[in-house]
């Protein structure tokens, strides 16, 4: 932020005003007008800033419609703190009014103790209905974020009629851009209420409507879904049973949340922790240790295979002094070896991992070719580079050690070195762009099981490169 | 997505059939009618040149703009090369500015942009030459001009007629922006409008309200979607340093500056200058320019941490199993500075690393959370040392000490390593380098020589008995 947009946008502070507005005027006539011109986001704020007597004389007096408004804006934990706060019968009645996905988000968080239990029991049957579908949806699934409040026209309805519906209902609907046209309970068509508005008298719903609609499957990925509206670029999409009856709609808002979510959780596995690290807003060690030490455990299994690998090498690296020479030797540029397969294999699977995404999953054989033999080229070009350049170090530090000329087994190891990294960096940037592939085509998502994979395959294939190289021909020199 | 047929074919294919088949135009135009512009969008490539010209000549103006607004900038320059000159000037002016922008600066030479910019009528032109101002990440380059504004002194009637005169030339209606003077004054939504319909002769200035949330063109794409989505707007006015209404910013546009974000630091983190991969003809070559730069300065550093190593030759020749676990010590400090790194990044971001006391609290916790881990994993990593080592035929009493040694680096170095991941793009924040770009090769090296430090001087030291 500009230190003038900071200036402009600090000229008000809303929730603060809210918080005054609210600590000091709760008795005072004309207070919910007052409140009515604050939104429902700057209020909840605002709550969360107050004490919780406070917020219990707020609830008691507010409209339920107002306070179930309010709830909606909360974050999960606020959400949960205020709800235990109040009188049952008071958050019973505030959950009731809440929109059905909102609600069975705050429920869910609940513990299973008696007085939630009973809460839940108390609310109106309608409700529980309702949230009874929601809980056939599993997180991931976009029903479970699915709205209800939306307006449906029927197929034959009249212009004018349809507008009246539209006039009468319009206040309690949340969502009203976009209309939905059913016929015989199913879902045929759509409108923009700024074609019903334009629209002449006479005409009816069937002749305005858009038939094409694109809609979604309750049990759909939220990603899938919010893929398909950046496509569209609707402010909505229906989501609709097997029978194609319209169940609910997702909306622009939700949309923002959902990729919000992907970005959280595809930053969270890059940097190797949690999504629930990146999302909190207090920290503690225990969450910490909680969301990095799964990570670690699965990277230090991962590391122990290279360990392993090695330790069928040291067999043969025990024993005279000029064979420990040799194996401390190799050891000095084994980290840079692993490090450079490793790097060349992240980028080339980052590249392959980006073209997947741009086109679906889905390559053609000759697109795959393309891209392989692309790796290929790509591949050997950097490792004769990289290899070119540690040639040359190793021999300007031993010329600046020893001088001229090199001792012969300063050459046949720089040698050995730059031709391993070489075949390590070539092979590893070609198994980067392979394993997306592999991972695509056992329909597993790229993206997720590839990232540890590739340094721990890099670094094995090149762990026995450059130990059978190193074998083969330093070894006879060396013993 | 519609559930009935078992296969399905894809809309932009059942749009290309009908384009190609040989129905009368009037009935091949009802049915592209019903496509959205997306599908649309998708058809032209499916066609090809002597068909599309008999699709555009299908499609009235507004919903050809809209069919232009979906593609690729450089697929649109393609197409529009294709258009009549009347034809293509009814395209551009109807299109949005930000995508307008895009297409005219996707032509390859000069004297294309300027001969397409001059098929724009007056308003138009100045519309966009404002956007063109503008750096892509503020939402000055993603404005739109076209909103719906009364005076404060209409009733709900003469607003509900403004609405309904203006509504087919403005996109969103939304939100009706009341505007005094030039000023932007109140906030008016369509639902509330609707609703106060049954009272026509309300003043609209006892409605709106008044309470606003804006933007100025300065500000940056990213705190705007903050906005957007924590107070579920569709709209959001951007107004000038004194309040005057200057235009709007959509969801749509900003959900799509949402997704993109990502890439960005998706590259970062993969250490690829740029993952860009929209051409399928780019060279072996091309890919190789792109990528030695990073690979190179990589490469620096690893040099760094082998001539660390090559201090510790005499010891690695003593005891040459040490070198076994030299990479996964390597590799553990890696990643947990990289997780270190990731969090820290991500509160530089949320503006939450502000005071010094933030900053201390910060390193103390990533100093307990590094003990921590370290002691756990120590812990695992000395089970699983001297299990090898006596898989690899050593006694137990010449595997302890040395299990040891290597469990006290790792819960060592961890620590440190978590530290170092908070603690360097600290630094590099205070030289005013940005930490997402600099820190990473800079962790890697700096926790590569920490760890190596570690760790052979811990051998060196705990087990010098056998030097």
């Amino acid at each position: 932020m500009s230190e003038t947009d900071k200036e402009t946008m600090l000229e008000r502070d809303y929730v603060a005003e809210a918080a005054v507005l609210i600590a000091a005027g709760m008795d005072r006539p004309g207070f919910a007008e007052a409140l009515a011109e604050y939104h429902p986001f700057d209020v909840s704020n605002a709550l969360i800033t107050l004490t919780g007597e406070e917020r219990r004389r707020f609830f008691a007096i507010i409209p339920v419609e107002t306070a179930a408004n309010l709830f909606e804006h909360f974050e999960q934990e606020e959400a949960i703190g205020c709800i235990k706060e109040i009188p049952t019968a008071t958050a019973v009645a505030i959950i009731d009014h809440m929109q059905t996905d909102d609600a069975v988000d705050l429920l869910q968080y609940l513990e299973e103790t008696e007085s939630d239990i009973d809460l839940v029991n108390q609310l109106s049957p309608k409700k529980r209905n309702e949230l009874r579908k929601y809980w056939n949806y599993t997180e991931n699934e976009i029903g479970s974020v699915m709205s209800n409040s939306f307006i449906e026209l029927g197929v034959s309805m009249k212009v004018t009629d349809a507008m009246k519906k539209v006039t009468a209902i319009a206040g309690d609907t949340e969502y009203i851009s976009i209309l939905y046209v059913v016929d015989k309970q199913k879902l045929v068509g759509y409108l923009l209420l700024k074609q019903l508005i334009i629209a002449r008298a006479n005409q009816t719903i069937g002749d305005l409507m858009e038939t094409r609609v694109i809609s979604a499957d309750p049990h759909a990925s939220k990603e899938t879904v919010a893929r398909e509206m950046l496509d569209y670029g609707n402010s909505s999409l229906p989501i609709v049973d097997e029978d194609g009856r319209i169940i609910g709609i997702v909306t622009y808002d939700d949309l923002m949340d959902i990729i919000d979510e992907i970005k959280t959780e595809d930053y969270a596995r890059f940097a190797a922790v949690g999504p629930e690290e990146i999302r909190a807003e207090e920290k503690s060690v225990r969450l910490s240790v909680r969301s990095r030490l799964p990570w670690l455990m699965i990277l230090l299994g991962f590391s122990m295979v290279s360990s392993v690998v090695l330790s069928f090498f040291d067999v043969a690296l025990t024993g005279s002094d000029g064979v420990r020479r040799l194996a401390a030797s190799l050891a000095i540029y084994l980290p840079l070896l692993l490090d450079m397969s490793g790097n060349s294999g992240t980028q080339s699977l980052a590249v392959m991992i980006r073209y997947l995404t741009v086109h679906d999953n889905v390559l053609s054989k000759e697109q795959i070719r393309k891209r392989l033999f692309r790796e290929i080229g790509t591949g050997v070009m950097e490792g004769l580079g990289i290899a070119a350049i540690v040639f040359a170090v190793a021999l300007l530090s031993d010329l600046a050690v020893s001088g001229w000329p090199p001792e012969p087994l300063t050459l046949a190891m720089g040698i050995v070195t730059s031709a391993a990294i070489a075949v390590a960096l070539t092979t590893s940037t070609v198994l980067g762009a392979f394993i997306p592939l592999l991972m695509s085509w056992l329909k597993k998502d790229p993206a997720v099981a590839s990232g540890p994979f590739i340094t721990t395959i890099a670094d094995i294939v090149t762990l026995v490169i450059y130990y059978s190289l190193s074998l083969a021909i330093l070894l006879p020199m060396y013993r | 997505m519609n559930g009935d047929d078992e296969i399905r074919v894809p809309n932009e294919v059942q749009a290309a059939a009908i384009v190609r088949s040989d129905r009368p135009l009037e009935e091949k135009k009802s049915l592209l009618a019903e496509f959205h512009d997306f599908d649309l969008s998708e058809t032209l490539p499916l066609l090809e040149p002597a068909e599309r010209r008999k699709f555009y000549a299908l499609l009235d103006g507004t919903t050809l703009a809209d069919v232009f607004e979906h593609l690729d900038p450089a697929e649109a320059v393609r197409y529009i090369k294709e258009v009549p000159l009347a034809e293509a000037a009814t395209i551009l002016n109807g299109m949005e500015g930000d995508d307008l922008v895009d297409l005219i600066q996707a032509f390859p030479t000069r004297d294309e942009r300027v001969s397409h910019l001059a098929l724009l009528s007056l308003d138009k032109r100045n519309s966009i030459r404002a956007m063109i101002e503008y750096d892509e990440n503020v939402v000055g380059s993603i404005m739109n001009d076209v909103f719906l504004s009364i005076p404060p002194s209409f009733t709900v009637k003469q607003a509900i007629k403004a609405l309904v005169d203006s509504a087919e030339k403005t996109e969103f209606i939304n939100n009706l922006y009341i505007v005094e003077n030039g000023i932007l004054i109140g906030v008016l939504s369509l639902k509330e409008v609707i609703s106060a319909g049954s009272k026509p002769d309300t003043p609209i200035r006892d409605l709106m309200t008044v309470n606003l949330v804006t933007v100025h063109p300065t500000t940056r794409k990213e705190e705007a979607v903050g906005i957007m989505r924590d107070y579920d707007f569709m709209l959001l006015p951007v107004v000038d340093a004194e309040g005057r209404m200057l235009g709007i910013i959509s969801f749509d546009d900003m959900i799509e500056a949402q997704a993109s974000e990502s890439d960005e630091d998706y590259a970062k983190f993969a250490a690829v200058a740029d993952v860009d991969v929209d051409d399928d003809k780019e060279t072996v070559s091309a890919s190789f320019r792109k990528r030695m730069p990073w690979l190179a300065v990589l490469l620096v550093c690893d040099v760094i941490t082998s001539s660390i190593v090559a201090g510790f030759e005499g010891v690695i020749a003593a005891i040459p199993t040490i070198a076994l676990f030299m990479p996964l010590v390597l590799s553990m400090c890696g990643n947990t500075g990289t997780q270190s790194l990731g969090v820290i990044i991500q509160l530089f971001a949320d503006n939450r690393l502000e005071t010094r006391k933030e900053v201390l609290t910060h390193l103390f916790h990533e100093a307990l959370t590094g003990l921590v881990n370290g002691l756990i994993l120590g812990v695992l990593v000395f089970g699983l040392v001297f299990g090898l080592q006596l898989l690899n035929g050593a006694t137990p009493a010449a595997t302890v000490p040395f299990a040891l040694v290597v469990a006290l680096a790792v819960t060592l170095a961890l620590t440190v390593s978590t530290v170092a991941g908070a603690g360097v793009p600290l630094f590099c924040k205070l030289l005013k380098i940005d930490p997402a770009v600099a820190s990473g090769p800079f962790i890697t090296t700096i926790n590569d020589i920490l760890s190596l430090l570690i760790y052979f001087g811990l051998t060196s030291l705990m087990l010098g008995s056998l030097l």
